[in-house]
């Protein structure tokens, strides 16, 4: 599903690599931690895979092609297959919990029809069923983050990337999000939780990848 | 494939009309200095088109006349007039006959008409010409002398237009290229205007241009409700810009046509004639204005 090959990257101002010659494979299915210190190459890795940013050598392949190789015209639709969810939420406040999901539907141009056939499933997935209608303020930091979550994987991405999505929630809250992303992984997805929340990575028993400066430095099977 | 056309146009439809709700002031803001930029521009479009409706009614009249000496053989007018018939910038060509030439003359006369009552077709003194009309005015000279060099044909002298005709046409060229430096101002300014307007739209608004980017909105898709933005503000400014000027030329209109001018009015253009040319043009400056403005004000946002 994910792969990277003899992958570095040098940013301009800085001489040393963020990512240095990694190699790693995850499959189709996985649930998946990558952990490490800040600035170990954890960011870097996410912008790779949305394309944010190229190589500087090696190449990064989703679903056996090359992104590299997209053009820009090209390369929403390969984030229409990477869902992102985010440490500090990004929600819009002008909108309620169902408009924050089912704008995630209406900017590809998703029918209405589908759209709200298909939110409010998403939302039970989550949990948030009741909370439908309130906004963004009203929520608390663990039911904004299910928000963001629904949002992520309202159009059926095959590779969920959770960027700290526990960086701001406490630890009760924290256990309540991973057990939705291990839902979500059951369903199929492959999930990449980016992290460096150590007590959550032992709780969910899975894969680990340690960056130390950008290097991998290991690859455990089992947290 | 229908459906999520009617989706998205109903997505954007919606997005577009809330931005300009939430930033109205600023919206308005611009739509006023566009209708200023857009009078400014009026003012100088309806000059010049007063000023292409009298050069060309002067145009019209125009006429060169080469006058034949009394001795030119028939032959040798057989030949100009060939001469002037074959010349490509000649619009049409006529003769006029001693006696014509004798009756016109007359009827400048307001007095001593009884003067011209010694002369007859015997002792005429006027002399025969071809009325030349050419095709451009500003090819008169140029003519001229191309039928100054037909001097072996019996010509005695040629006369064309009084000064005010030159005098009107180097006006009319001076300003045609004012009125383009001005356009050329003025579209700067408003394109700067509307620039910055969607800019602080987009600026509002970046957080969600990021997660419509991370979703996977396409670029045109992200672009779009802003430059729709730029056109209908661009539209609204030249549509207001439109009656503003038709107005207040309408009453212009009324003040020459009434005061001492009256003989210039004639030559005016109507209102309607100028709301006409000057409404195309306008809707479709403030159309190009909004899209290439918020176009550009958008393109750096769309980079993440």
């Amino acid at each position: 599903m994910i792969e990277f090959i003899n992958v570095t990257k040098t940013y301009e101002k800085n001489e040393h690599a963020a990512l240095r010659d990694i190699n790693l494979r995850i499959e189709k299915g996985e649930f998946v931690f990558l952990v490490g210190r800040s600035g170990a190459g954890k960011s870097t890795f996410i912008k790779l895979l949305l394309r944010e940013i190229e190589t500087t050598s090696g190449i990064v392949k989703i679903r056996d092609h090359d992104i590299a190789k997209l053009t820009k015209k090209e390369i929403p639709y390969l984030r229409r297959k990477v869902g992102v969810v985010f440490q500090d939420f990004r929600l819009l406040e002008n909108k309620n919990v169902y408009e924050n999901v089912a704008y995630a539907m209406e900017i590809i141009g998703r029918p209405e029809s589908k759209i709200r056939k298909k939110v409010p499933l998403a939302l039970e997935m989550v949990g948030l069923s009741e909370r439908m209608y309130h906004y963004a303020d009203e929520l608390s930091g663990g039911e904004q983050q299910r928000v963001v979550i629904a949002r992520a994987i309202i159009n059926n991405p095959s590779i969920l990337i959770c960027d700290e999505p526990t960086g701001n929630l406490d630890p009760l809250t924290s256990k309540d999000i991973m057990r939705i992303l291990g839902e979500i992984n059951r369903h199929g997805t492959t999930v990449v939780v980016v992290t460096h929340d150590l007590d959550i990575v032992n709780v969910m028993d899975k894969r680990v990848l340690t960056l130390d400066q950008g290097r991998l430095s290991s690859d455990v099977k089992k947290g | 494939m229908e459906s999520e056309f009617l989706s998205i146009s109903r997505t954007m439809v919606r997005d577009t009309v809330q931005s300009i709700r939430r930033n109205s002031l600023m919206s308005l803001a611009s739509v006023i200095s566009i209708i200023a930029a857009l009078l400014i521009l009026g003012i100088f479009t309806v000059l010049t088109i007063n000023i292409q409706e009298m050069t060309a009614s002067v145009e019209s009249q125009l006429e060169i006349k080469v006058f034949l000496s009394q001795d030119a053989t028939s032959q040798q007018k057989m030949d100009l007039q060939e001469l002037l018939e074959g010349n490509s910038k000649i619009e049409s060509v006529g003769f006029e006959t001693k006696d014509e030439a004798l009756k016109e003359f007359s009827g400048t006369l307001t007095s001593n008409t009884t003067l011209l009552d010694m002369f007859n077709s015997d002792n005429n003194p006027m002399p025969e010409s071809f009325v030349v009309k050419v095709k451009n005015a500003d090819d008169l000279e140029l003519v001229k002398n191309e039928i100054k060099s037909y001097s072996d044909k019996g010509i005695e002298y040629i006369k064309f237009g009084q000064d005010y005709i030159t005098a009107l046409l180097n006006f009319s060229h001076f300003v045609d290229t004012l009125s383009i430096i001005v356009l050329v101002i003025l579209t700067i300014i408003s394109l700067l205007l509307i620039y910055n307007t969607i800019r602080l739209t987009v600026f509002a608004r970046r957080k969600e241009i990021g997660i419509m980017k991370y979703v996977g909105a396409t670029d045109h898709y992200i672009r779009m409700p802003f430059v729709f933005e730029g056109i209908i503000l661009g539209i609204i400014a030249a549509l207001v810009a439109i009656l503003i000027i038709r107005g207040s030329y309408f009453y212009v209109l009324g003040y020459i046509n009434s005061s001492v001018l009256l003989s210039l009015s004639k030559a005016l253009a109507s209102p309607e004639y100028v709301l006409v040319r000057l409404g195309f043009f306008f809707v479709f400056y403030g159309l190009m204005v909004g899209a290439i403005g918020s176009f550009v004000a958008i393109r750096k946002f769309l980079d993440v």
